[in-house]
């Protein structure tokens, strides 16, 4: 028995090696293999890669998103066409607090250097804050003209983040800095409620600020002024956000999530339910068309029966009413796919597994008084194990794309981070209509990428395990 | 001279693998007369095969007949092209009985329809009934029954199915036929209806056989002439006396063939067999091919080719001993 | 013999679909009947508000009786099994209960009417691309085939699995993106204009809606056909028969097809018929993104308005194409393949 193992380990590890010479010929099935790994690499370092780390627990949470810009496209696109303004946080500031008893009043300002063709999408002045607080901010343009943007009075009896959006708060005195220098055919067609604040800002005073401005080029001093009124009044760490119109790699989505972080953490779930439901789904398939070959006669025919009746089910249909009803987590989605996927490979196995039994061995084997499981496992499913992994290859993409699909529909699990759910966002948040194309392109690129990479090593595999495609 | 039907000069076959050329045939030069029945023995892959490919100038890809004529009733049939071997030489003057006829015949048609086919191509638009009387006489001939015509394939056993290939291979009466194994897939007692069914073919329609086989016994019951391969060589040729007879062959793969065959009539008490495998034609032993395996091997053996020399009228040997 | 090859398969085809039928109301039972009690509540709520003159008990004894008897209608009370079965019942009578929000296009709630209205645009689109992806697929197939391990081989190759795993919907999107917004050659969906035009100019504008959908569906399409029927083509060219029909002399057309193309006919028009009915799945998705009104477009709308008895609805339907789609796929396959019309040996 000892001897047994040794050498079919030996064996095994025969044709491992044989296989793997030919393999390595199929140039496309390196390719497969390498970007295979690139994938797992990307999986192992997901952490490191990515600027939010949390995106696996926080995807639907609005406040980690909170900093981000809104609908930004990605940063290497400045490379084309016009420079756009990048995403900035500016801290530096000297604050000058002046103690007046019963008040304080704090001073600074941020120095904003503007070079773009394309401003930010706003300026978002944040800050710690307790009390009783008067703010006012004016913004110094380079061309020396001065506008007050916001004042605002903020009541709070607790800390608080305090969060003033300049574009927003100043819509109206910016509609009224620029009237002065527009065009009466301008002013109509922009009021102060959809007037671009950030255009009308970083524009030269002209006609035509409003619409498509000059950028003002140069330094731009945003001073900000606090009145803490009352002893408990503070204000602490202030600091400006410049939200760009480009961030990270994927750009940023209509709820600010950085598109990058979503698809990368996306990658595992692809793979771990890609490569769970072809392995499991074709290890059914695989044990059922045996055993139904072994047996053979009723046991086969019943098997068969119950089979074909199985065949008719159509997957996706069924998946998806059973999601829209039972909304199922990831698990359950795996575990319902198994269940509908095992079909594929049986009639293949079966018919394999019928030429197998027919051999002497088998017959050998029955006289030793082998059981049935011996056989089936120990010299029936080893013979088509090859076949199988060809099979399980070529799985793992449908698999993707079918929860894909389900996830599109908006009835995957919202709980994770799937390139399916996120465009399912694509698709609710009118990303086609508006041309984000940051937001559509990414997740469907990986998941046709992944599928790529599967199908060349399961071509690979089938065009040397299948002796009839042997070309000689 | 006018009674050989076809005449081989030095063919060269040659497979042209990734991995390079392989020998299939080497300087294969034999004649076959006109009713005659030459057999073609030798050990699996010794080219028997391919020589039958060869003759209908049909090597099995990636085969190609790089060098040697085939003279047809004289002529050269390497010299013509695709469209007139097809028309003229492919099943109207050398058609092939195949080996393992399992497979040879397309599992879609009915065998009328791929008689009738065959014969409209060569035969151009002759009238149905005429080509049924043709194609059932034929079919009677090999001993089925009419209605054989109107089935599928794999409605036939074995034997059947050897018959309507060898009906097939008949009823446009070709002068030469070539049989590959035609009876190797099957049982013993159908491969005796076989070879009487040949035999009486050959006496009465004068159709000179090539029977290609690696079973002696057959062999030895059906051909005049046997001819003796190995390595893609031919070794001996010489009358079914003269190989099989009492001296059991003059080569000496020959005589360990015959060795190795038991006899009904002899004693024997050990059966002797050739220690070693078949060369591989990728790289052929210099020299005779089979002086490796040669329990009588000389010097010369392994440094020069020995030509093909008659050594009595009828017989022609390659041997530096035998000579 | 053959007749009664397809007698069976018939057969076992709606054997199966009834069997399933039974899963599927076992399966959706709980939730079937939580829609239809509610259905019922609102429905006898609408009968109440109309009764102006009745006493505050009236109207609760009212209610109570007519919430009974319709429970009792519907089966609701029964055992569990009783009541799925008596819903499959229904499904297979075609009754199939009333939509929850949804109306067909002439007001009707009426689960079935909504459901068999979309089944033309579904043929339609997907017909005219089964017969385009049949023919160019099986076309390319062959050329592969002719010439194989040669540039357009490998190349076509190459390009079936680079699409393998591209879901239809994301080209969709992206072709959307560009060829609707960024270069508008096409109209962004539905499957007419609005006002829709009259006649001829009828036909060419739900040609013109066609279009892109088509056009999306076949980048992806034919290739995985091409592939796998070159694949069967070569392998059956490597059979004893074809070198047997060779040496008969037979010209090298007549080979390749005549006897080449023909024998490899079963397989390759299963594995097509096959993978159309898989791609049934992913075309479903694929109208919701052009606003395609069929049957797929109505399981997103559905979805969205959490319409189960329209869910359910088109899920029998669906799956009844499905099977009929195999069961056909049976009987052609028998037809071409004369082991299975004639039988077995004699």
């Amino acid at each position: 028995m000892r001897e047994d193992k040794s050498t079919k380990w030996e064996e095994t590890k025969k044709s491992i090696i044989e296989f793997w010479q030919e393999f390595k010929q199929v140039k496309y099935g390196l390719v497969g293999v390498a970007l295979f790994f690139v994938f797992v690499l990307l999986i192992l370092l997901e952490p490191y890669i990515i600027p939010f780390p949390e995106v696996n627990d926080r995807w639907g949470d609005v406040n980690y998103w909170e900093e981000n810009p809104r609908k930004a496209a990605p940063v290497w696109t400045n490379y084309f066409g016009e420079y756009k303004a990048e995403h900035e946080f500016i801290r530096e500031t000297d604050l000058d607090i002046k103690d007046l008893g019963k008040m304080k009043m704090i001073n600074g300002s941020f120095i904003y250097d503007f070079d773009y063709d394309l401003p930010p999408k706003d300026l978002v002045f944040k800050a710690n804050g307790k009390g009783n607080l008067n703010i006012t901010i004016e913004v110094e343009r380079p061309d020396g003209k001065i506008i007050e943007v916001v004042r605002r009075g903020i009541r709070s009896s607790g800390e608080r983040v305090i969060s003033l959006s300049l574009g927003n708060g100043g819509a109206r005195r910016l509609y009224r800095f620029a009237e002065a220098y527009e065009s009466e055919e301008n002013k109509e067609r922009f009021t102060a409620d959809n007037v671009r604040s950030m255009f009308v800002l970083f524009g030269e005073a002209a006609e035509g600020m409003m619409k498509k401005p000059v950028p003002l080029v140069g330094d731009y001093k945003i001073n900000y002024s606090i009145a803490a009124v009352g002893e408990d009044s503070m204000v602490e760490d202030p600091y400006l956000i410049v939200s760009g119109q480009v961030f990270g790699l994927f750009g940023t989505d209509t709820s600010k999530r950085d598109i990058w972080s979503g698809v990368i953490a996306g990658i595992k779930w692809a793979m771990l339910l890609g490569l769970l439901v072809a392995i499991i789904s074709v290890t059914i398939g695989a044990i059922y068309g045996i055993t139904a070959a072994y047996f053979g006669g009723r046991v086969d025919t019943i098997m068969m029966r119950i089979f074909e009746v199985f065949r008719g089910i159509p997957m996706l249909p069924v998946l998806i009413v059973l999601s829209a009803i039972f909304s199922p987590s990831i698990w359950l989605l795996l575990l319902m796919m198994c269940a509908l996927y095992w079909r594929g490979p049986v009639l293949t196995i079966r018919s394999m597994g019928l030429q197998i039994r027919e051999e002497t061995y088998i017959e050998a084997a029955h006289a030793l008084d082998a059981t049935h499981s011996r056989i089936i496992f120990k010299h029936m499913i080893p013979q088509v194990i090859p076949l199988c992994f060809a099979s399980m290859a070529l799985r793992v993409p449908m698999a993707i794309v079918i929860e894909a699909s389900v996830s599109l529909l908006g009835l995957g699990d919202s709980t994770i981070v799937t390139w399916g759910q996120i465009l399912h966002g694509a698709m609710n948040g009118g990303a086609v209509l508006q041309g984000l194309w940051w937001w559509v392109i990414p997740p469907g690129l990986f998941i046709a990428t992944m599928g790529m990479t599967f199908a060349f090593i399961g071509f690979a595999m089938d065009k040397i395990l299948n002796p009839k495609l042997k070309t000689r | 001279m006018e009674n050989k039907k076809i005449e081989v000069q030095n063919l060269k076959l040659h497979y042209l693998t990734s991995k390079g050329a392989v020998h299939g045939l080497d300087d294969v030069s034999f004649s076959l007369n006109r009713g005659e029945t030459l057999g073609v023995v030798g050990e699996s892959g010794c080219g028997k095969t391919t020589l039958g490919t060869a003759l209908l100038v049909m090597p099995t890809p990636p085969g190609k007949i790089i060098g040697g004529k085939i003279l047809l009733d004289g002529n050269n049939i390497l010299k013509l092209n695709e469209k007139q071997i097809r028309k003229k030489v492919r099943w109207e003057k050398i058609s092939m009985v195949f080996q393992g006829a399992m497979n040879c015949l397309t599992p879609v048609y009915t065998i009328k329809k791929q008689m009738l086919e065959t014969i409209r191509y060569h035969r151009g638009e002759i009238p149905e009934n005429k080509a049924l009387q043709r194609i059932k006489k034929y079919i009677n001939l090999v001993g089925l029954a009419d209605n054989i015509i109107d089935r599928y394939p794999h409605e036939l056993s074995g034997g059947m199915k050897q018959r309507v290939v060898i009906a097939t291979g008949l009823f446009l009466e070709p002068e030469v036929i070539i049989c590959d194994e035609p009876t190797t897939a099957l049982d013993v007692v159908v491969q005796a209806q076989i070879i009487n069914l040949l035999k009486k073919l050959k006496q009465e329609l004068e159709v000179s056989f090539v029977f290609i086989t690696h079973d002696l016994a057959t062999e030895a019951e059906i051909s005049d002439r046997i001819m003796v391969m190995y390595a893609g060589k031919v070794v001996e040729i010489g009358s079914n006396e003269q190989i099989y007879g009492s001296e059991g062959g003059t080569h000496p793969y020959t005589r360990r063939l015959m060795g190795a065959t038991p006899r009904l009539h002899k004693d024997v008490e050990k059966l002797e067999f050739i220690p070693g495998v078949p060369p591989d034609l990728l790289d052929p032993p210099s020299g005779c091919r089979f002086h490796l395996r040669c329990l009588e091997a000389m010097d010369k053996c392994y440094k020069e080719v020995p030509p093909l020399k008659e050594i009595e009228p009828g017989h022609q040997v390659a041997c530096w001993r035998c000579y | 013999m053959f007749g009664r090859y397809i007698v069976k398969r018939v057969f076992f085809m709606l054997l199966s679909f009834v069997i399933i039928i039974f899963l599927y109301s076992a399966i959706f039972n709980v939730v079937m009947d939580q829609t239809l009690r509610s259905q019922i509540h609102e429905m006898v709520q609408g009968e109440i508000m109309g009764m102006t003159d009745s006493t505050p008990q009236e109207i609760q004894i009212y209610r109570e009786q007519r919430i009974q008897t319709l429970y009792a209608r519907y089966h609701l009370e029964d055992p569990t099994l009783q009541r799925i079965f008596w819903r499959a019942v229904g499904i297979l009578k075609l009754d199939w209960g009333q939509a929850s929000m949804l109306t067909s296009s002439n007001g009707s709630r009426d689960v079935f009417k909504i459901v068999v209205e979309k089944i033309y645009p579904t043929l339609l689109l997907f017909g005219i691309f089964a017969i385009l992806d049949v023919t160019i697929g099986v076309l390319l197939g062959m050329k592969k085939a002719q010439k194989p391990g040669s540039k357009l081989d490998q190349s076509t190759s190459i390009m079936t699995m680079v699409v393998f795993g591209m879901p239809s919907w994301w080209l969709a999107m992206i072709f959307i993106m560009i060829f609707v917004y960024t270069i508008p050659i096409f109209p962004s969906g539905g499957m007419g204009s609005v006002p829709p035009p009259e006649g001829f100019a009828a036909i060419i504008d739900t040609i013109y809606h066609m279009a892109l959908p088509i056009l999306t569906l076949l980048c992806i399409g034919f290739w995985a056909r091409a592939y796998m029927t070159r694949n069967i083509v070569v392998g059956t060219l490597q059979e004893d028969f074809i070198m047997s029909a060779r040496a008969r002399g037979l010209p090298e057309k007549k080979v390749l097809y005549g006897h080449g193309l023909r024998a490899a006919a079963p397989p390759i028009v299963t594995m097509g018929v096959m993978s159309l009915l898989m791609s049934i799945q992913g075309r479903l998705i694929f109208e919701g993104i052009f606003n395609w009104p069929g049957m797929g477009n109505l399981y997103w709308i559905a979805v969205q308005q959490n319409d189960i008895p329209v869910l359910l609805g088109l899920l029998a339907t669906t799956t009844f194409v499905y099977l009929a789609g195999l069961a056909f796929l049976d009987v052609i396959y028998g037809f071409l393949d004369p082991r299975i019309k004639v039988g077995g040996k004699q």
